[in-house]
């Protein structure tokens, strides 16, 4: 006697309501952002994982304090990239205190293997902008910053100020000096 | 969108889609509500090109304009929920309500509300009140017109 056992689909995750229509907002913002902002992680970690969970975290605190996100005062790119910084700068500090497993906020799920492949596409396509920003080690961590959000990652300078959490006159300053730094390391590396 | 990407965003919506679903956005700022468009008016004929129907269209339009107002129409009564989803994507304080039959259809002339009919040119809305009030324009059914009714003095 056989029996067929029919397998049971899988349920697409339930959403509540949009009440405030907040989700669908989100939801534009994390399709158009979502790219940049796992590049970003891709030039600091060649480890597929630790890449996707960083991205995860990011995306956990931006729906945390989207209260508090005013597209009127500030775009959303900028906003995105400001928490990602903060993001790697904590899991640098767990890291350098020995903690081996980081604390996630976003709970950490194991990639598959289509999901691990495409990181390591990125991450392949990020090398340029990794092997970039190791041979800037000479610079102060800012100075590396202004110049990854502006000539890296293609910020513009009020939305590289606004991730950095500085004005925009302050932000051309770093960069001009930021720059004339890099060209005396490379010039001194010949 | 990359395998990846959408799998991690099933996965917000599913551990933190509640805290989304009521996070308060913050309101435009704003400035009591006019229309600009009456039915022959000048500044409903400006705005009439951006918002034209014809057959098989969408039976709702709604445009954000350059100047902060928000121009929207109804071509029939089954546009009433797209355009609320459509307003309510957007983040706009507006919601169209269904109005009552026949009997209690709005005189244009009692200068308490303004409106038009909602087949002709888009009603010009502007969105920047200080109040942060929701905005409600009312549909007739019946009527054909959409009304738009005045914040609470």
């Amino acid at each position: 006697v056989s029996e067929t056992v029919e397998k049971p689909e899988l349920a697409k995750p339930k959403r509540p309501p949009d009440v405030t229509g907040a989700a669908a907002e989100f939801e534009r913002i994390y399709r158009a952002h979502v790219g940049e902002i796992t590049a970003f992680f891709a030039r600091r970690t060649a480890d597929p994982q630790a890449v996707a969970d960083l991205t995860a975290d990011t995306f956990v605190q931006a729906i945390a304090s989207f209260g508090t996100f005013d597209p009127a005062r500030g775009k959303a790119r900028a906003w995105l990239f400001g928490i990602a910084r903060r993001v790697f700068a904590q899991h640098c500090e767990l890291a350098s205190r020995g903690r081996g497993t980081v604390e996630r906020l976003a709970g950490h799920r194991e990639l598959d293997i289509d999901e691990a492949a495409e990181l390591v596409v990125r991450i392949d396509a990020e090398r340029e902008g990794r092997v970039l920003l190791d041979g800037m080690e000479a610079l102060a961590a800012i100075d590396r910053e202004v110049i990854e959000l502006v000539d890296i990652a293609g910020l513009d300078r009020t939305e590289a100020a606004a991730a950095l959490g500085i004005t925009s006159g302050a932000l051309r300053i770093r960069l001009f000096r930021a720059r004339a730094r890099l060209r005396k390391v490379a010039g001194e590396g010949k | 969108m990359t395998k990846f990407e959408d799998q991690l965003f099933d996965e917000l919506m599913e551990q933190h889609g509640d805290a989304l679903a009521t996070a308060e956005r913050p309101r435009r700022n704003t400035r009591g509500v006019w229309i600009a468009a009456g039915a022959a008016g000048a500044a409903g004929a400006a705005i009439l090109g951006l918002t034209v129907f014809s057959g098989g269209t969408p039976a709702y339009a709604v445009d954000e304009n350059p100047d902060g107002s928000v121009s929207v129409s109804i071509k029939d009564p089954s546009g009433i929920g797209p355009a609320n989803e459509e307003l309510a994507r957007r983040n706009l304080p507006i919601t169209v309500l269904p109005g009552p039959g026949e009997p209690s259809c709005p005189n244009p002339a009692n200068g308490r509300a303004s409106g038009q009919p909602y087949t002709e040119a888009p009603l010009k809305v502007d969105v920047r009140h200080k109040s942060g009030d929701k905005i409600f324009l009312i549909a007739y059914p019946n009527c054909g017109w959409l009304w738009v009714q005045p914040p609470a003095r």
